[in-house]
C-alpha cells in the first residue's frame, strides 16, 4: 500500500513530510530505494564539548570529561567527581535544566536535518530515552519543591518547575514544541534506555507507522543518583574511571544530552537531507539472572540479534558499553569473545565512559552520536586511563590516542540495571 | 509489514491471561464486579496525614497479608509496585496456562509501563540524603529506583528473557506498552509478551498534586459530571498477556479478546493542557478504528479516560463526538473512573480489562458519579437505567491529564 493511501487516513495532515509520488527519485539523481533506516541528524551537549563539532574533536583528542563537581556542593559525597555539561540553565526558564538541554538539541537536530515541522503532525513519533528526565537533581531543589519538606504553597513561578519534575513532562514539552503528534514515548530502561529507542525508532520507521522519529535522550547529573552508586561501591576512587583495564575499580557518573533524526532513507534523500548512518540491525535482551549483576548469555543474545546476518568479519570496531566496573567489564569482554570468537581478541574495542562518565539512561544515545562522528571522521576515539588491559579480558582496547580507522560498520553496546541489553549495528551509507 | 496488510493469524494478536491489583483488592473478578454493581473504592485516605489538604480521599489498594502470596524475604522487602505487580502477573499467567508453555525463554518479553514509576521508593532515597548522610543512602534499596526495576523482578522471578520494555510517558504508557508488544509479536520478534502498568500514589503525591489544584476538593470523581473539579488518585497494577491467535490456537489457549487496533498520539498543544477539541486523542482513536478496519458505527462500548478532570473530560467528550459523529449519542460510554478514581497509566490496563470483561460477559461497567452532565454532553452515559446488550467490539480510551499524550485501544470478541 501506497504512503499516500495511509496518509489519506489523516486528512488534518496538511503537508506529507514527503511527497507520496517521486520519492524514489532523489535530488542527487535516481537510486533504488533500499528501505534503509538512516540518521539524518545528529546533535549533542557533551562534557567534552557543545555541538557536534567539539564533540568529534573532543573524542579525536582524547579529552577527558571528568572533574571535580562543580554544579552543587557534593563535599557531602564520597565520591565528588563527574563528567558534567559546561551548558548552564537560561535564568529565565521556568523549566529543569534537563527539559532545556533536551529542548535544545531537539532544536539543534531539527535544523541539521533541514527540517521543520508543522503545526500538528501525526506522522512525527518522538522517543525519549532518560532516567530522571526533570526529576529535582539536587537535594536543594527537593526540599524547596517536595512535601514534606516544601514549608509554603508552591509560588506561582515554580508551578512549570513542579510540573516539569514530574516524568514525561520533558517529552510533552517536545512535542508541544515539534508539533509532533504521533507515538511519543519515553523509555527508561536504566543504562539500556539509549539504544533501545534507537531500536524501537528503527522498528517504528521500517513498519512505515512514522514518517519520522526524532530522538531525545538526556541525562543530568543528580544527588539521588550519586549517592546511590556511591552505596553501590559502582564508583571509581581515583580520577576517572579506567575501562578494561587490570587496575578498573568502577565507573563515573556524568551527563549529556543528545538527539538524532530517524527516517527511511528515501525520505532523507529527497531533502538532500546529510545521511549520517544507517542503523543496519537491533538487538535486545534481558538476562533474567541478577538486578546488578551482569550475565554475558544476555549481551550475547543482544549483539547477535543486532548483527543479524551481518557477519562479524565485517565489523570494523566495537564501541563498547565499558562502564569500567570489574562485574560489567568482565561480562563483557566474555560476551564479545563468545560472539566474535577468534576475532574478539583483534577487533578495536572502545569504551567513551572514561572520556564522556555514565549518563545513564542517556548513555546510549549520546555515545551513538560519539560512535557516528568517529565513523564518519576515519578515526576510533580512545579509551582514557588504560594503562595495562586486563588480560582476562583479552580485547584490542583502544588505549592511548585515537586510532585511524575507516570503519564503516560498528557495533554499539548498552548494558544496564536488572540484566538489560541492547545493542545496534551502524553502518555507513557513503 | 505496512499497517494496512491484511491481517492472519499470525499477525492477530490476543490476550490470553490478564490480571490486576485494583482498590478492590486482588484478582480481576472482584474488579469487574464491583465496576458493573458500581460499588466505589474512593474513602477518606486513613494510612497516612493528609488532614489539612482540600482533598482528604483517595482509592488507594487495600493493605494485604503480602506473606500469604510469597514468604520470602525478596518478596515481602520487594516495593509495593514490584509486589502488586508480581501478584497481578501471577494471575495473569496463570490463566493464560503458562505451566504448559513451550516458548523458549529468550521469545518472552516483559513491557511495563508506568506514569510515576518508582517514586515511592525515590522519596525514602531523598528523605536519607537530606535528613542524613548520603553514605546512608541504602543500596538495595537505591537499584530498586530504576523505572525498569518491576520489569527485571518478574523476568528474574519466571526466567523470560526476551526483550524487557520499561516506559514512562504519562498515563498513557499503557497503550504504549501494548502497542510496542503487538508489534513485536506481528514481528516475529518474540512469542509471548507480559504487558502491562503500574502506579502508586504516596503522601508526597497526593500533597504536591492538591497544591498543584489537580485534585477535586469536594472529594468525589464524577467523570463528564457538570460539577466536577478535578480528580481522585487511585492505584494498583494490571497485567495481560499477549499472543499471536495462530499460538493461541495452536497451544489450545482460551482467548478473552482480540486486541484489533492500537492508536497512539499526542495533543502537542502547550505545557500542562490539553487540547480543547481533544485532537491527540482523537488521532489516537481513528488511528485504532483504521488498524482495525471497523467503522466508528460498529463499535459496542467506549471505555472512557474522563477522570473528572474539569478540560480533560470536556476534550474527550469531543475527540468522540469528532470521530464518532452521527453514533456519538447511541454508542454507550462509561469510565471507571468515578469508581477507582485515576491510577495513572494503571488505569490504561484497568480500562483494557473492564472493556475486555464486557466483552467476555456482556456487561459494561457502570458510569458511577450522578446523571448531571455537561449541557453540550452528547454523550449516551451508561448509568443504572442503561439496557445491557451484547458487546462485540469496544473502544477503550486513554489520556494525560496534562501534556496531551492519548492512546486508543480497539478490543473485539474472538471465537476460535
Amino acid at each position: 500500500m501506497s504512503v499516500f493511501v495511509r496518509r489519506a487516513q489523516y486528512p488534518h495532515v496538511k503537508a506529507p513530510f514527503y511527497p507520496p509520488f517521486g520519492h524514489l527519485q532523489s535530488a542527487r539523481g535516481q537510486k533504488t530505494n533500499t528501505g534503509a533506516v538512516v540518521v539524518s541528524a545528529l546533535a549533542a551537549l557533551t562534557p567534552i564539548g557543545n555541538g557536534c563539532d567539539e564533540f568529534a574533536r573532543g573524542l579525536r583528542e582524547g579529552r577527558d570529561g571528568v572533574d571535580a563537581i562543580s554544579g552543587f556542593d557534593a563535599s557531602r559525597h564520597r565520591i565528588r567527581r563527574a563528567a558534567e555539561v559546561t551548558w548552564k540553565l537560561p535564568a529565565d526558564s521556568p523549566y529543569s535544566r534537563a527539559t532545556e538541554m533536551a529542548l535544545a538539541v531537539m532544536a539543534e537536530a531539527m535544523a541539521g536535518a533541514r527540517l521543520s515541522t508543522q503545526r500538528y503532525d501525526p506522522r512525527i513519533g518522538v522517543i525519549l530515552a532518560s532516567n530522571q528526565a526533570g526529576m529535582y537533581a539536587t537535594a536543594t531543589e527537593y526540599q524547596e519543591l517536595s512535601h514534606p519538606y516544601r514549608t509554603a504553597a508552591f509560588a506561582s513561578n515554580r508551578t512549570a518547575r513542579v510540573l516539569d519534575g514530574a516524568p514525561t513532562a520533558t517529552l510533552d514539552l517536545i512535542m508541544a514544541r515539534l508539533g509532533a503528534a504521533g507515538p511519543s514515548l519515553n523509555i527508561s530502561t536504566a543504562c539500556s534506555a539509549g539504544l533501545h529507542a534507537l531500536g524501537m525508532a528503527y522498528h517504528m520507521v521500517r513498519r512505515g507507522e512514522v514518517d519520522a522519529v526524532v530522538i531525545v535522550a538526556v541525562e543530568v547529573l543528580t544527588e539521588a543518583a550519586l549517592a546511590g552508586f556511591g552505596v553501590l561501591r559502582a564508583l571509581t576512587n581515583g580520577a576517572g574511571p579506567r575501562p578494561f583495564d587490570l587496575g578498573r575499580d568502577g565507573t563515573i557518573l556524568g551527563e549529556g544530552a543528545a538527539a538524532m533524526i530517524i527516517e527511511p532513507i528515501h525520505s532523507a534523500w529527497y531533502r538532500n537531507a546529510t545521511i549520517h548512518a544507517e542503523i543496519a540491525g537491533y538487538g535486545s535482551s534481558t538476562d533474567a539472572v541478577h538486578m546488578t549483576r551482569p550475565d554475558a548469555a544476555g549481551s550475547v543474545r543482544a549483539m547477535r540479534d543486532a548483527l543479524g546476518s551481518t557477519s562479524t568479519d565485517d565489523v570494523d570496531w566495537i564501541k563498547a558499553h565499558g562502564t569500567g566496573t570489574p562485574a560489567n567489564d568482565s561480562a563483557e569482554a566474555a560476551a564479545i569473545h563468545q560472539v566474535f570468537g577468534e576475532r574478539a581478541a583483534s577487533i578495536p574495542v572502545t569504551s567513551m565512559k572514561a572520556t564522556l562518565g555514565h549518563s545513564l539512561g542517556a548513555s546510549g544515545v549520546v555515545e551513538a552520536v560519539g560512535t557516528i562522528l568517529s565513523m564518519n571522521g576515519g578515526f576510533i576515539p580512545p579509551t582514557l586511563n588504560v594503562t595495562q588491559v586486563d588480560p582476562a579480558c583479552d580485547l584490542d582496547v583502544v588505549a592511548g590516542p585515537s586510532r585511524s580507522h575507516r570503519g564503516a560498520t560498528v557495533l554499539a553496546n548498552a548494558f544496564g540495571f536488572g540484566g538489560n541489553n541492547a545493542s545496534i549495528l551502524f553502518r555507513s551509507v557513503n | 509489514m505496512t499497517p494496512t496488510e491484511p491481517l492472519t493469524d499470525k499477525t492477530r494478536i490476543v490476550v490470553t491471561g490478564m490480571g490486576m491489583v485494583s482498590p478492590y483488592g486482588c484478582g480481576v473478578e472482584p474488579f469487574l464486579e464491583g465496576i458493573r454493581s458500581g460499588e466505589g473504592t474512593v474513602r477518606e485516605i486513613a494510612d497516612f496525614e493528609c488532614a489539612n489538604l482540600r482533598c482528604t480521599s483517595g482509592a488507594r489498594v487495600p493493605a494485604m497479608a503480602m506473606e500469604k502470596f510469597d514468604a520470602s524475604g525478596t518478596f515481602r522487602r520487594a516495593p509495593r509496585a514490584t509486589q502488586y505487580t508480581i501478584i497481578a502477573t501471577n494471575e495473569a499467567l496463570r490463566q493464560a496456562e503458562h505451566e504448559s508453555w513451550s516458548f523458549a525463554s529468550e521469545r518472552i518479553g516483559v513491557f511495563l509501563g508506568t506514569y510515576r514509576g518508582m517514586s515511592e521508593v525515590s522519596e525514602q532515597i531523598w528523605s536519607k540524603l537530606i535528613d542524613s548522610e548520603p553514605r546512608f543512602v541504602p543500596a538495595l534499596l537505591f537499584q530498586e529506583t530504576v523505572t525498569n526495576a518491576v520489569a527485571s523482578a518478574i523476568s528474574i522471578r519466571w526466567g523470560f528473557r526476551g526483550t524487557n520494555y520499561a516506559i514512562s510517558s504519562g498515563n498513557s504508557s499503557g497503550f504504549q506498552v501494548l502497542h510496542l508488544a503487538v508489534e513485536a509479536l506481528r514481528d516475529g520478534r518474540l512469542d509471548a509478551i507480559v504487558a502491562g502498568t503500574f502506579d502508586l500514589f504516596t503522601q508526597a503525591n497526593q500533597h504536591d498534586m492538591d497544591d498543584l489544584g489537580m485534585l477535586s476538593a469536594t472529594n468525589v470523581s464524577t467523570p463528564f459530571g457538570i460539577n466536577r473539579d478535578g480528580f481522585i488518585m487511585g492505584e494498583g497494577a494490571a497485567v495481560v498477556v499477549l499472543e499471536t491467535l495462530a499460538s493461541a490456537k495452536a497451544r489450545g489457549a482460551t482467548v478473552l479478546a482480540e486486541i484489533a487496533g492500537l492508536g497512539l498520539a499526542h495533543d502537542a498543544y502547550g505545557f500542562a493542557r490539553n487540547h480543547p477539541e481533544g485532537r491527540g486523542l482523537a488521532t489516537a482513536m481513528r488511528k485504532a478504528l483504521a488498524r482495525a478496519d471497523v467503522e466508528a458505527s460498529q463499535i459496542d462500548y467506549i471505555g472512557a479516560a474522563a477522570n473528572s478532570t474539569v478540560s480533560l473530560d470536556h476534550a474527550e467528550m469531543m475527540a468522540i463526538d469528532a470521530v464518532f459523529g452521527e453514533t456519538a449519542p447511541h454508542v454507550p460510554v462509561s469510565s471507571i473512573k468515578g469508581l477507582t478514581g485515576e491510577a495513572m497509566a494503571a488505569s490504561d490496563l484497568f480500562n483494557l480489562i473492564a472493556c475486555i470483561g464486557a466483552i467476555r460477559d456482556s456487561l459494561i461497567p457502570l458510569h458511577a458519579g450522578g446523571d448531571d452532565f455537561d449541557d453540550d454532553c452528547v454523550l449516551n452515559l451508561a448509568g443504572e437505567k442503561y439496557e445491557q446488550r451484547e458487546i462485540r467490539t469496544a473502544l477503550a480510551n486513554s489520556y494525560s491529564y496534562f501534556g496531551g499524550n492519548a492512546g486508543a485501544a480497539l478490543l473485539r470478541a474472538c471465537n476460535n
